[in-house]
């Protein structure tokens, strides 16, 4: 049994941890810490696989417990002291201006962690309004009024910092 | 940037980002397993026979039901458990909200129940009643809503907002009205006029200042691209109070077809700026 539970779980996360560590990148700027939510989440799948018959929900589950883990006060003052773009190893030589794609990081870690939890499900994960409200344990409209919001905290930090235009 | 311009900027980021080497699935199975005998060890340390009690008991209480999972996720409610580790709903992670008239601390942002939700059950009151005479306002739950949340703590203090919409109706047609207020110490900083009106729920627009009182106001009459409203104004107060107004044409609608859109607005550009500074929605 332990064989069989040990293999699928291998196999899982080889297949989502890299896209679930790409999510938790976003939210927090910081491929470290990025891997220690990942961590942490599939740690918590292990221990709950049994009870998480539904394989095919194996991805909500961690998407949810990794985002809960970064919107945990007790870790505020954590995040706080992260900088930003301090550990990111070199980009690919590719003609994207790399500081745009710095300073789109940096912006998004201005906006609130609650608004941008909500941003990064809506428009990263793709989640419906619906679905990233269940995740968060709040009401569609408050996912609206987030998302609002934190788009309008992000577009502000790039017109300050010369991306988008006044 | 609107929604789709973050969301092509989220993909061109990570697209342009070079992540580290994947991680070591073996590593993470041996860190699984670990966590399972220390959770091993943990039941057995607080008492293998109340553990079977309440394993009883759950069991009892789930039986026939599935997991339950919302949008892929674990179900709404924890999930049984007979050990010290939580599953990912439990109180490991979550939130603490302000306390409720209960004397418990509120499930979410919302307010469901005392003073504030009743600050926000008065502002629907007042927007309603401040609707120009001609235009109807019909009841029921899909016609006014309102709401009081939680926004944030700072410096101690709790953050509230509220909002409040209503249906209006004139000749056959419908559209909508609202009003949110941000009490004072929330994080808008100082901007006024036309640079605080364009903060409104992220939506552009062609912005204009309209003279109330000696008071500039920004006015959004003429959104970019968005068509949730079509025209918005703010004010902020000396105590840092922000009230944003707004009012559409067209009801905006989820399922089907939004019913017949109002041919004029309920307030004109000027009305709409001194609506935002009502004394009744200067909530506290």
């Amino acid at each position: 049994m332990r064989g069989n539970k040990d293999e699928a779980f291998a196999e899982y996360f080889i297949a989502r941890s890299d896209t679930m560590r790409a999510t938790a990148y976003l939210l927090c700027g910081d491929w470290h810490r990025a891997e220690d939510l990942v961590q942490v989440a599939f740690t918590k799948l292990y221990l709950a696989w049994d009870r998480v018959t539904r394989h095919d929900s194996l991805d909500g589950y961690v998407r949810q417990t990794l985002i809960r883990s970064f919107l945990d006060e007790r870790r505020l003052g954590w995040w706080r002291r992260v900088r930003v773009t301090g550990t990111l190893p070199e980009p690919d030589p590719i003609s994207y201006p790399p500081e745009d794609r710095l300073d789109l990081l940096a912006a998004l870690a201005t906006v609130p962690r609650r608004q941008r939890a909500v941003l990064i499900l809506r428009y990263w994960e793709d989640l419906s309004v619906e679905q990233t409200a269940a995740m968060l344990g709040c009401s569609v409209g408050t996912v609206k009024s987030q998302a609002a919001r934190g788009l309008a905290a992000l577009r502000g930090r790039l017109t300050l910092i010369g991306i988008e235009d006044a | 940037m609107n929604e789709d311009e973050l969301r092509a900027a989220l993909r061109t980021t990570m697209t342009v980002t070079a992540a580290p080497p994947s991680m070591n699935a073996a590593a993470a199975l041996s860190r699984g397993r670990r966590a399972q005998v220390r959770q091993r060890a943990a039941w057995i340390g607080s008492g293998g026979a109340t553990a079977l009690a309440i394993f009883a008991v759950a069991i009892t209480a789930t039986a026939g039901r599935g997991p339950a999972l919302v949008a892929g996720g674990p179900p709404a409610s924890p999930m049984p458990t007979v050990t010290g580790i939580p599953a990912p709903t439990a109180t490991g992670t979550k939130t603490v909200w302000p306390t409720g008239p209960d004397g418990s601390p509120q499930e979410d942002r919302t307010a469901r129940a005392g003073a504030q939700y009743d600050k926000g059950k008065k502002l629907l009151e007042d927007l309603v009643g401040a609707v120009p005479a001609g235009f109807g306002v019909p009841d029921g739950p899909d016609a006014r809503y309102h709401q009081a949340q939680f926004e944030d703590t700072i410096h101690g203090k709790d953050i509230w907002s509220f909002m409040a919409t209503a249906q209006v109706t004139k000749d056959g047609g419908t559209g909508h009205v609202a009003v949110e207020v941000h009490a004072a110490g929330n994080t808008f900083g100082v901007p006024t006029g036309c640079a605080l009106t364009t903060q409104f729920w992220g939506m552009d627009g062609h912005c204009r200042p309209v003279t109330v009182n000696g008071v500039q106001i920004g006015v959004v009459d003429r959104p970019t691209t968005d068509d949730r409203f079509d025209q918005w104004a703010a004010y902020r107060y000396s105590d840092g109070t922000v009230v944003f107004v707004a009012q559409g044409k067209t009801l905006m609608s989820a399922l089907g077809t939004p019913p017949k859109s109002l041919t004029d607005l309920p307030y004109t550009v000027d009305e709409l700026a001194a609506l935002s500074m009502n004394p009744a929605f200067h909530v506290a």
